[in-house]
């Protein structure tokens, strides 16, 4: 029996093949996009969660700064963690993080720099659920000791056993391989390829233990007790830090308890490890998600059961023949689960074929544990199911006890003539594709905006090297090169520098006004900088002068602000004003110079901030050159083979300055492309939608079409006559959506300093495209309605 | 076999009522071959439908057989055309989708014959209309003489005591009607009853019997 049904459906269906494949491929994009987002939002909800302890985590971030100017800072200093685990009863233990950025590793004459290198205490293993897989026990006891991951001993070590062998750091340490851990998996901030004992640091000399006036280095985790209150807590360090530190520092500084599995979403600091999730997208594209599985599952349901309504006569003669409500009933549920399940086979390809794509898209490795792939594929199923179920339901019950047999089977309908419902449904279709369109189209505005925007610097043409001038070595390394690089004529000007605009890295300093009373102290942000630093960045001088090579004093003690600093400090006339508070290089830097236009250092999230650029050679981070547009091949060429010269056997590595301040946007970026991909998808879907029900509509109406064409209507009459009707609705779906598009964009514009106004331009531009498409889609059908024969409608009468 | 006493259907619209037939009173029995004539709109395939429980009359008494059909339910009186009653259509009403085999195994489904005796039934029936090597075929690939056959074949297999055929041969050409006539013909002399509504003079010559329709009302019982 089952059997039957299923040969019936499957070529019912095949005799229907545009019909079928739409209706399937419909939902299956639909769920194949939904399992997507699904995907996305489990991977970014899992962060630290593999963390057998996770609840009892807490990281001490930093607030740091004078009142009403604090920033945050996610490590707290060396001497905190031991005197929390051994003071504060509530702590059971402490790990202490220190990162090298850029650890030189060797081990039988091959080397790289690793950028995942950490100094841990020993008990990061009883902290976190980090997986030890070989080596002796309590292995980061010793100082010079060290834990691999598995990848990493394959990458210097190969097949051999690591445990024991030595690495390279630095060209001067010796580590010893006391362990290997599994890989540390992509979900986490904390992912150490090698994890060093944190006593290594005390022989280096660089352990800072007792610091107690400094913050950032360490980041520092607490475990707590069992039922141990972080409130509790929280007051007990910062006490101990009011009992250890300076008055100044006790004034600076307040402790803060970050959960270990909010890290992920918290952006307070403003240097953090690991890629930060939001929380925001995290919402908008649930909603998303929810929406458009919306679309697609009432989609599924509105074009099977209008594709049944063509089956009365069938079902008619089924009923003559015999068969009882059983039989249609289940037919009709096999059909429209057969489809439904066709659907769910084909967003499963989808879905795997899509998955690198999403990957590779969003520029990371979305977790995909064997556990959330079936959570997300058992919930597809049911879903197919579900909505497979719900569209074979209703025609199955309307057809199961319908009456009029003998009427249908002469062809003159017993088809309901309310559409009211298919008619809300699509009017709802069209509201939230609407809205998705405008908010895709208000993001790539905006971006647009700040990409095209004066940004007050130039930045075309700027390469950025990685330097750094904290040694004294790398001083003379940066001056060598800087005089080699200044004889080429492609090479405009160059500058070193603490930071960049679009780099991450910040420096602050507390300054007061000369004038001002000396409690009046306010955190802003500094950079050090070498003379051709407003030529590199092509910054412009609006009074003032800039600094000189010739002039001493302006190198010793001189300084440049923006117009922000300007108004901030109240400088009615800045220039041979005095900012009292910046020490560097052992000189106090107070004499301000020159003042230069306001720039975007950081994006248009933030207002410019104020900003004092000061000469300190011992600071430099970055390098910048700018070079002569159109000469860049030969500049590039030049800068890569004196850095050969500089750094033998260091590889040349750079960036350019536009790269990297477009990246502050490439979260924009991808929502807005993600957007623009679901808002298509809304699209399409309620386009099938609408498609459906004209078909349904031409399908009653065919008898009114033929008759109206013997009377002589021409074509363009009968496709307008249908035209109208579906046009009045979509616009009555744009003027629904309207406000809540116009809510959401406002809402999410609120996050920039600079922003745009929507605009009527975007919302008309929505609407005409969507009169547009549903006009096409609905004159496909329409066309061909109105172009059949008349005499074949009216002969089935 | 079937006593219809007062037989009234009508429709209403608006506040009046149109009548499609007027208190029929015919008594068929069994064996017998009728055939109901009249123009357009006399009431010809209602008074089938009736006959054929597909509708139910306004008004008046319909006994088939031991049963008093007006008094019965939905449910009981579709089991009763099940079992007793096969239709031929004038369009023929072959499911498209299902081959010629498939569309005479149907009704038998439906009463949940068994598979193996299902087979052997529609092979007799194959057989016995001569369209064995159509077996396979669709709906589509047949002209419309063979169609019919296979609509009467299907309305046959299940072996019904009455067969309701609504203007069997109004799409098919002279040549072919007259064969479906001879099937009807040889169908009768096995014993069915069977009662068609026709136009053709030429078909109602086969039956036995004559009833004439006009306005609602029965003119004419030959």
């Amino acid at each position: 029996m089952f059997r039957h049904f299923l040969k019936f459906a499957i070529r019912s269906l095949l005799k229907n093949r545009r019909f079928t494949f739409i209706n399937i491929f419909g939902l299956a994009v639909g769920m194949a996009g939904v399992m997507l987002i699904m995907l996305y939002v489990l991977s970014e909800l899992s962060y630290e969660s593999f963390h057998a302890r996770k609840d009892r985590i807490y990281r001490v971030a930093v607030d740091f700064g004078d009142a009403g100017s604090k920033m945050g800072f996610a490590g707290a200093m060396p001497a905190l963690g031991p005197a929390a685990a051994g003071q504060i009863p509530e702590v059971a233990n402490a790990v202490r993080w220190r990162r090298d950025y850029q650890a030189k590793l060797e081990f039988a004459g091959r080397s790289f720099v690793e950028q995942n290198f950490f100094f841990v205490d020993s008990t990061v293993f009883d902290v976190f659920s980090f997986k030890l897989l070989d080596g002796t026990r309590n292995p980061l006891k010793e100082p010079f000791t060290a834990v691999i991951s598995q990848s990493l001993a394959a990458k210097y070590f190969g097949q051999s056993d690591p445990i024991g062998r030595t690495l390279l750091y630095d060209d001067l340490y010796n580590l010893r391989i006391t362990g290997v851990m599994a890989d540390v998996p992509v979900n986490t901030h904390l992912k150490g390829d090698i994890l060093v004992a944190y006593a290594t640091l005390i022989p280096m000399g660089r352990a800072d233990e007792g610091e107690w006036n400094s913050c950032g280095k360490d980041f520092t985790y607490l475990l707590l007790r069992d039922k141990a209150r972080p409130e509790v807590l929280l007051k007990k360090i910062n006490e101990l830090l009011a009992a250890n530190a300076e008055a100044n520092t006790v004034r600076m500084m307040t402790f803060k308890l970050q959960p270990l599995t909010d890290i992920h979403f918290n952006t307070e600091c403003f240097v953090d490890w690991g890629r930060k999730g939001s929380l925001t997208y995290v919402y908008v594209f649930s909603t998303v998600a929810f929406l458009i599985l919306l679309l697609a599952a009432f989609n599924f349901i509105n074009l099977s059961t209008a594709q049944f309504q063509h089956r009365r006569s069938e079902v008619s003669v089924k009923k003559v023949l015999g068969a009882g409500r059983f039989f249609i009933f289940t037919q009709f549920l096999v059909e429209s689960l057969f489809v439904s399940f066709c659907a769910v086979t084909a967003a499963l390809a989808l879905f795997e074929t899509a998955y690198p794509f999403l990957n590779s898209f969003l520029g990371y490795k979305v977790l995909i544990n064997p556990w959330s792939r079936w959570q997300i594929i058992t919930a597809t199923i049911l879903l197919g199911a579900i909505v497979g179920l719900l569209a074979g339901f209703f025609p199955a019950l309307s057809f199961s006890g319908f009456k009029s047999i003998s009427a249908s089977l002469r062809g003159t309908s017993g088809v309901p003539r309310k559409t009211t419902s298919r008619r809300l449904l699509v009017i709802a279709q069209f509201a939230v594709t609407v809205i998705l369109m405008v908010v895709t189209a208000v993001i790539f505005k905006q971006l647009a905006f700040m990409q095209n925007s004066n940004l007050g610097f130039n930045k075309d043409n700027v390469i950025i090297l990685d330097i750094s001038t904290s040694h004294p070595e790398g001083q003379a390394d940066y001056a060598a090169l800087k005089e080699i690089l200044r004889q080429h004529p492609a090479i405009i000007d160059l500058s070193g520098a603490y930071t960049l605009p679009g780099l991450h890295s910040k420096e602050t300093w507390s300054v007061r006004n000369e004038e001002a009373s000396p409690e009046d102290y306010v955190t802003v942000r500094t950079t050090a900088v070498d003379v051709g630093y407003l030529e590199t960045l092509g910054l412009e001088l609006v009074r003032g002068r800039n600094f000189s090579e010739n002039n001493p004093a302006d190198i010793r003690q001189g300084i440049l602000v923006n117009e922000a600093a300007v108004r901030k400090f109240g400088l009615a006339d800045p220039v041979e004003k005095k900012l009292l508070g910046i020490r560097a290089n052992g000189q106090k830097k107070t004499d301000i110079i020159g003042v230069v236009r306001d720039f975007h250092v950081a994006s248009f999230r933030e207002e410019i901030e104020p900003l004092i650029m000061y000469i300190s050679p011992d600071k430099f981070y970055a390098m910048a050159i700018r070079m002569h547009p159109g000469k860049t091949n030969e500049a590039m060429a030049y800068i890569e083979q004196s850095w050969s010269r500089v750094f033998p056997g260091k590889t040349f590595e750079y960036t350019f300055l536009e790269e990297i301040y477009n990246n502050l946007y490439v979260s924009e970026k991808k929502m807005g492309q993600l957007l623009s991909l679901f808002s298509m998808l809304a699209v399409f879907i309620a386009c099938l939608g609408l498609f459906g029900l004209v078909t349904f509509m031409v399908e009653k109406r065919k008898k009114e079409i033929s008759i109206r064409k013997v009377l002589g209507a021409s074509v363009i009459n009968i496709v307008f006559s249908l035209v109208k009707d579906f046009t009045r609705w979509i616009i009555i779906a744009n003027l629904i959506s309207w406000p809540i598009a116009y809510l959401v964009v406002s809402r999410w514009l609120q996050n920039y300093a600079y922003r745009i106004t929507p605009g009527w331009s975007v919302f008309v531009l929505v609407l005409v495209l969507v009169i547009l498409l549903a006009v096409l889609t609905i004159s496909f059908q329409s066309v061909k309605a109105a172009l059949s024969n008349p005499v074949v409608a009216l002969k089935n009468e | 076999m079937i006593q219809l006493r007062n037989i009234t259907r009508y429709y209403a619209s608006g506040s009046l009522n149109t009548y499609v037939l007027r208190r029929i009173n015919l008594d068929i029995r069994e064996g017998e071959f009728v055939c109901v004539m009249g123009p357009s709109g006399a009431g010809k395939s209602t008074l089938l439908n009736i006959i054929g429980m597909l509708d139910d009359a306004s008004e008046g008494e319909y006994h088939f057989l031991d049963y008093n059909v007006h008094n019965l339910k939905e449910k009981q009186r579709s089991q009763l055309y099940k079992e007793y009653i096969g239709f031929v259509f004038q369009s023929y009403h072959l499911i498209d989708e299902l081959t010629v085999y498939e569309n005479l195994e149907t009704p038998l489904l439906y009463k949940k014959v068994k598979s193996s005796q299902r087979k052997s039934m529609v092979c007799d029936t194959l057989d016995r209309f001569q369209i064995v090597g159509k077996k396979d075929l669709f709906p589509s690939q047949l002209s419309g003489g063979q169609q019919q056959l296979v609509g009467i074949a299907r309305a046959i297999i299940a072996e019904p005591k009455l067969i309701l055929a609504d203007e069997p041969t109004g799409n098919l050409h002279s040549e072919e009607g007259k064969k479906i006539m001879e099937l009807f013909t040889r169908l009768n002399e096995e014993g069915v009853t069977i009662i068609q509504a026709t136009h053709s003079e030429q078909n109602a010559s086969y039956s036995k019997r004559i009833i004439y329709l006009k306005d609602g009302w029965l003119v004419d019982n030959l």
